[in-house]
């Protein structure tokens, strides 16, 4: 009778909760399985809330450089304009300020605090406002280095045009070159942050300052703006914007690629996501099949005990009154 | 010689045989129910001459039966400790949906890198990081507290049931003397035959037990394995509580009679009873368990260990997040110190809470600047994350003594481990209800011969009124034939 | 012809009837005596011889017997000192100057010397049996004691044999040679080991630790020690070496002992006796060491606690270690005619010519019967036949006095024929 009466307090409780009443007891070595199918359900949980954030990061990085490729499109519109127009030369040195100056903020977007185009470095603004930056000193001195007058010296309408491609394509082209780009405009990382999709799987949907596109658009800008401070003669002038004009089509076609990778990634992303979902919903069904008690077949046991202990307690009622005592 | 005088002389002794009986009777009935008491009956023999008397008590009893009852409590009783023992241990995995076990502390801590991974430059997320870490170290510590806790307790278990042993048997002594000195004669031993019966049945559940009967009804009773617990008088079973069980070592055995009977020194070994289950339980189970925490504390400090990244020559690998509080060397594959579950510490460099960095987590350089792995300073860093994050997925080596094989990743050796505990937790429970069910079969069995029924003892009274009234019947009929002779006389 | 021959027979007749009464007043008296029996009256005539046509009457003449044989029923008491014998045999008994008697009256109890005496005063005789068998002799009383229990205070035994008897596991390692109990050494390995309890010269428990150790295949030493020697917490090295060691044998088809093996072994128990342990039923069988028997004899001093009397006459005391020993016989004394056994004052009988010789023998040996603890012989009186015999007896009387009243009356008329 003690028995039953335990008994029957278990399949209550497993009749409320839906759930074994000691589970340990009841799974024996299974507890380890049950255990782990709980581990994978909340790192399934975790990886996809991970991935998520990463989907949302990739969207943000996607559309800073649909930015930057407009930055680059206006930035074509108006070279070609200004190109042989009248104080053209102003106009575009202008343009070219504003253009550096939108690119610099577009390149120092944050997600979360982190700078998205700093690669590794994702603490530091990867690239500084052109004034006092040590690119620009560094564009100066080369300047100097070549044509032996100051950039805002007005003798620099003496340059002619081949003299200009060949420093544009020498000495301020190396500014811009890998080793030139770290050392002088940004401080990213050049290795991207991974985003992990999947316990065991991550993907690169970052990109940073360090990448071609990042180098030839500033290379273009900084052409414009900071060589010869609208004093160039028309030749030089053409020469640079030219130049300027290919480094910002070359530029144009990597943030395309660029834009594509990321692309390819935030599909790998919402796959992994996808992926998450229906193994979580996997995972919680082999969890639920493991752990749960059949609520009919609880229900219907606590019946059984039921009658069984009533009719114990019949009997035992019925044989304490049965007794030769009462017939002598 | 059949005379009037003799037949009242018979009637009397009629008279004085129901008097017997019925008091016989009546304890049966008083003593109904009781477990310990056997039903008694008078043998009724005819004298020389034919009065009846009372030649001796019976006391219904079936050695066999009492033998299979002796045993089945012993098992009984200790696979009842074992399982008992095992839901403690168990109970440090508790149920899955809790997320309280050591697989699932590894589970968080895995999660917190791979939280941290995904924005390293996060303080806080390393804060939280290191924060699931703690719990983890602070789970092994209290496994293996509650570990060392369940071997004490065994270990003063043990000293109690020798106690008790020793007491029942100087009981024993006493009710066997008077068992042997009223044997043979007429005397009604009843009571002394049920304490001793119900003293053999409390000493087997503490131990397993054997028993000879000698002539004279004398008993001597051995352990399981033979060792002397009493012949003539108890031998003394002696055991010390063991000073020290931290160090995963064997506790201290019982000797019975100068011959260890437990662990694994044990050279004629009991395996049934309480005492043997909790050596059982101190020395074996707990201490398997206790392994497999001090394994994966071994294994955690391994994996988070750092090696140097300055250029040759190379340092040696040093403790990372994880450190033995003792300030023990990195523990070596095989090597692993016993109850380093229970020193396992969080490493002050990295917690927060004692004014640590925890960026260390992704840098490296607990040990010192030459094992910094983060270089560049880089605040997204997430190498050294992500290696640890991986390692627990990592297939190493584990000491096979640990008893879940040789090599595993450490998440699945700590869901072995759960596995391990709640198999051998189920499995002793099937045991221990099996025994329980045998112990109680065996106890019907035993009832259902020396048990008193009311009923027929009811019936065996109506018996022994009709007796009683026909024996004073004759005497009054013989007075009144007297009496017609006397009248006679004139 | 004669009255004085006819007033003479009549008062002869008074007289048997006379006797009659007498026995049956003592009977009636006896009714509820333990052991007595019954007297009775028989008659015979005692004739004269007469002429042809001329009678003279005789008389009649009494002869008393007692019902010496017949056994009287048996009442239980709660008193084990209370014997009754179920048979044909008598107890023997003796009065204060030690002259034997007979009797079946065993109310007995213990007197102020510790002697068994009964209602009558009668001392029960019995053969000691301390420390030997008793010297019957058989047709009389010598060698018998009074039954004292007094005496029995403080008894101890030194154990001088025992036995052994359990199964070695015949799966057993072997133990090697160095490793051997017999060695007395701090490491010494064994199989198995038992002890046993013993006792010395003075009754002092004596434990006796022994060795089993398998040394090869069906070989094994027993080596045994004196408990009081071994290390402190028990076990090796004891102070002293082994007490006794032996090898023993077995056979690998039987399992039982080899021939030519040991098979029991010689201990000097310290202070003690030579002790033969018997081992010669130890076998070895593939199943674990189980004791099945040990047992040595011999008890620690103790007072005796309790007296118990078998049915074959053996009284026992039983010692307050549980020993049960045998300390005195009760023998039962027997004629061949008990009836003709003369009665004496106290339910006692001696031996008479008619009765023959007494013999002594023992309870339940040919019809002697046994002897009954806790119950008592009731008197052989049967108070119905007493009564009817006395109204016979009245009857008789008054006829035998009318006789003689007939003829004094004649004499009477004879006397008054001459006025």
């Amino acid at each position: 009778m003690a028995v039953s009466q335990a008994e029957l307090a278990r399949a209550q409780v497993e009749v409320q909760t839906g759930r074994h009443y000691d589970m340990g007891l009841t799974l024996g070595a299974a507890t380890g399985t049950a255990i782990g199918l709980r581990l994978q359900l909340s790192e399934l949980e975790q990886t996809s809330d991970i991935a998520e954030q990463a989907g949302i990061r990739a969207g943000v990085t996607q559309s800073a450089l649909q930015g930057l490729s407009q930055l680059a499109t206006d930035f074509i519109a108006m070279l070609t304009g200004a190109r042989g127009a009248v104080l053209g030369q102003p106009l575009a040195r202008d343009a070219a300020q504003s253009a550096f100056e939108s690119f610099a903020s577009m390149m120092n977007v944050t997600f979360a605090g982190q700078h998205l185009f700093g690669g590794l470095n994702s603490d530091t603004p990867p690239i500084n406002s052109y004034e006092g930056s040590t690119g620009a000193a560094a564009v100066s001195a080369a300047f100097f280095a070549q044509f032996g007058v100051a950039q805002s010296d007005p003798d620099v309408a003496a340059i002619t045009g081949p003299d200009m491609q060949a420093f544009l394509d020498g000495p301020f082209a190396d500014l811009f070159s890998q080793a030139g780009w770290a050392a002088n405009w940004s401080q990213a990382s050049g290795s991207n942050p991974l985003s992990r999709i999947s316990p065991t799987q991550q993907v690169d949907a970052s990109t940073n300052a360090n990448a071609g596109f990042a180098s030839k658009l500033a290379q273009a800008f900084t052409m414009i703006m900071a060589l010869g401070e609208g004093n160039l003669n028309q030749s030089a002038f053409e020469a640079a914007v030219d130049t300027a004009l290919a480094l910002v089509g070359d530029a144009q076609l990597e943030l395309g690629n660029e834009q594509s990778r990321i692309g390819i990634a935030q599909q790998r992303i919402s796959a992994g996501v996808e992926a998450a979902h229906s193994r979580g919903f996997n995972v919680t069904r082999a969890i639920q099949a493991l752990e749960s008690v059949d609520p009919y077949e609880a229900a219907a046991r606590v019946n059984t005990l039921m009658t069984q202990l009533e009719a114990s307690y019949a009997l035992t009622g019925r044989i304490s009154r049965m007794s030769l005592l009462s017939y002598i | 010689m059949a005379t009037l005088s003799s037949a009242l002389n018979y009637a009397l002794s009629g008279l004085s045989v129901s008097g017997a009986q019925s008091a016989l009777l009546s304890r049966n009935v008083s003593f109904a129910g009781e477990e310990n008491y056997s039903r008694r009956t008078a043998e009724i023999i005819t004298l020389p001459g034919g009065s009846a008397s009372i030649g001796g008590y019976g006391r219904s009893m079936d050695k066999l039966l009492l033998d299979k009852l002796l045993e089945a409590a012993g098992s009984a009783a200790g696979r009842q400790v074992v399982f008992d023992a095992l839901s403690r241990l168990g109970a440090t995995v508790g149920d899955p949906q809790d997320d309280g076990s050591l697989a699932a502390m590894i589970g968080n801590l895995q999660q917190g890198l791979r939280t941290f991974e995904a924005d390293p430059a996060n303080n806080a997320l390393g804060a939280s990081a290191i924060e699931a870490a703690r719990a983890l170290a602070d789970k092994l510590n209290q496994m293996s507290g509650e570990i060392v806790a369940v071997r004490e307790e065994a270990d003063k278990a043990m000293a109690a049931s020798v106690e008790r042993i020793n007491t029942l048997l100087g009981q024993f002594k006493v009710v066997n003397d008077a068992v042997v000195r009223g044997s043979g004669t007429a005397a009604d031993l009843g009571d002394s035959l049920d304490q001793r019966d119900s003293i053999l049945k409390m000493l087997s559940e503490e131990v397993g037990i054997r028993v000879v009967t000698r002539p004279n009804n004398d008993i001597s009773i051995y352990a399981e394995g033979g060792a002397v617990l009493f012949e003539g008088s108890p031998r003394s079973v002696t055991f010390a509580t063991t000073a020290n069980l931290l160090n995963g070592g064997a506790g201290n055995a019982v000797f019975v009679d100068g011959v260890p009977v437990t662990g694994p020194a044990a050279a004629m070994p009991v395996t049934s009873g309480k005492l043997a289950a909790l050596a059982t339980v101190r020395d074996e189970t707990a201490v398997l368990l206790q392994r497999q925490a001090d394994e994966a504390a071994a294994v955690l400090i391994r994996n988070f260990s750092e090696s140097d990244q300055g250029g040759p020559p190379a340092g040696p690998d040093v403790a990372g997040l994880f450190i033995d509080s003792s300030g023990g060397p990195l523990p070596l594959p095989g090597q692993t110190p016993p109850g380093l579950a229970s020193r396992l510490a969080i490493n002050p460099l990295g917690d927060p809470a004692a004014g640590g960095n925890p960026m260390l987590l992704r840098d490296g350089g607990f040990g010192g600047s030459s094992y910094v792995y983060n270089s560049t300073g880089a605040s997204s860093f997430q190498e050294r994350i992500t290696g640890l994050a991986q390692s627990f997925d990592v297939t190493v080596s584990f000491d096979p003594a640990a008893g879940l094989g040789s090599t595993a990743s450490l998440k699945s050796f700590s869901i072995q481990s759960a596995s391990w505990v709640e198999a051998q937790r189920q499995g002793a429970q099937q045991a221990a209800e099996s025994a329980g069910a045998m112990k109680a079969r065996a106890g019907e069995s035993l009832l259902r011969v020396t048990g008193v029924n009311i009923d027929q003892e009811m019936a065996a009274l109506l018996d022994l009124e009709k007796t009683y009234q026909a024996s004073s019947k004759i005497i009054s009929v013989i007075d009144a034939m007297l009496a017609s002779l006397l009248d006679a006389v004139r | 012809m004669s009255l004085y021959g006819i007033m003479r027979t009549s008062v002869s007749g008074m007289n048997a009837q006379a006797n009659r009464l007498s026995t049956v007043a003592e009977n009636v008296a006896n009714v509820n005596t333990t052991g007595y029996k019954h007297g009775s009256c028989e008659f015979s005539t005692l004739l004269l011889s007469n002429c042809p046509g001329d009678y003279e009457s005789g008389s009649v003449m009494t002869d008393v017997r007692n019902h010496i044989s017949s056994q009287g029923s048996i009442l239980n008491t709660a008193s084990v000192t209370d014997l009754a014998v179920g048979g044909d045999g008598f107890f023997a008994v003796s009065d204060d100057d030690g002259t034997p008697y007979l009797t079946r009256a065993g109310s007995f109890v213990p007197n102020g010397d510790g002697d068994l005496v009964n209602a009558a005063g009668f001392r029960l005789m019995g053969y000691r049996l301390d420390p030997d068998q008793p010297n019957i002799t058989v047709n009389g009383f010598t060698n018998l004691t009074p039954v004292n229990f007094e005496d029995l205070a403080l008894s101890a035994a030194p154990s001088t044999s025992g036995s052994f008897l359990a199964n070695l596991p015949a799966g057993a390692t072997a133990i090697a040679g160095a490793d051997l109990p017999s060695l007395n050494l701090a490491g010494s390995q064994y199989t198995a080991k038992s002890s046993l309890i013993t006792y010395d010269n003075l009754g002092g428990e004596v434990l006796l630790d022994v060795y089993f150790s398998k040394t090869g295949d069906n070989a094994w030493e027993v080596a045994v020690f004196s408990a009081d020697d071994a290390a402190a917490g028990g076990g090796f090295p004891y102070a002293s070496g082994p007490v006794s060691t032996a090898a023993l044998s077995f056979d690998s088809v039987t399992g039982g002992l080899a021939v030519g093996s040991a098979s029991s072994i010689d201990i000097a128990i310290p202070g003690g006796q030579n002790f033969a342990l018997d081992l010669s039923d130890m076998s070895q069988l593939s199943t674990s060491y189980v004791v099945l028997s040990a047992e040595a004899n011999g008890n620690a001093p103790s007072g005796a606690e309790l007296i118990d009397i078998g049915r074959d006459g053996l009284v026992y005391a039983t010692y307050g270690n549980g020993t049960r020993v045998p300390v005195f016989r009760i023998p039962l004394a027997h004629v061949t005619s008990p009836d003709m056994l003369t009665p004496l004052a106290g339910n006692v009988y001696t031996a008479s010519v008619d009765s023959g010789d007494v013999e002594i023998g023992f309870a339940q040996e040919g019809q002697l019967g046994s002897i009954i603890s806790g119950a008592l012989e009731q008197s052989t009186v049967d108070l119905a036949s007493e009564l009817t015999s006395m109204i016979d007896a009245q009857r008789s009387y008054t006829a035998n006095s009318k006789v003689f009243q007939t003829g004094s009356e004649l004499m009477d008329v004879l006397v008054n024929l001459k006025r």
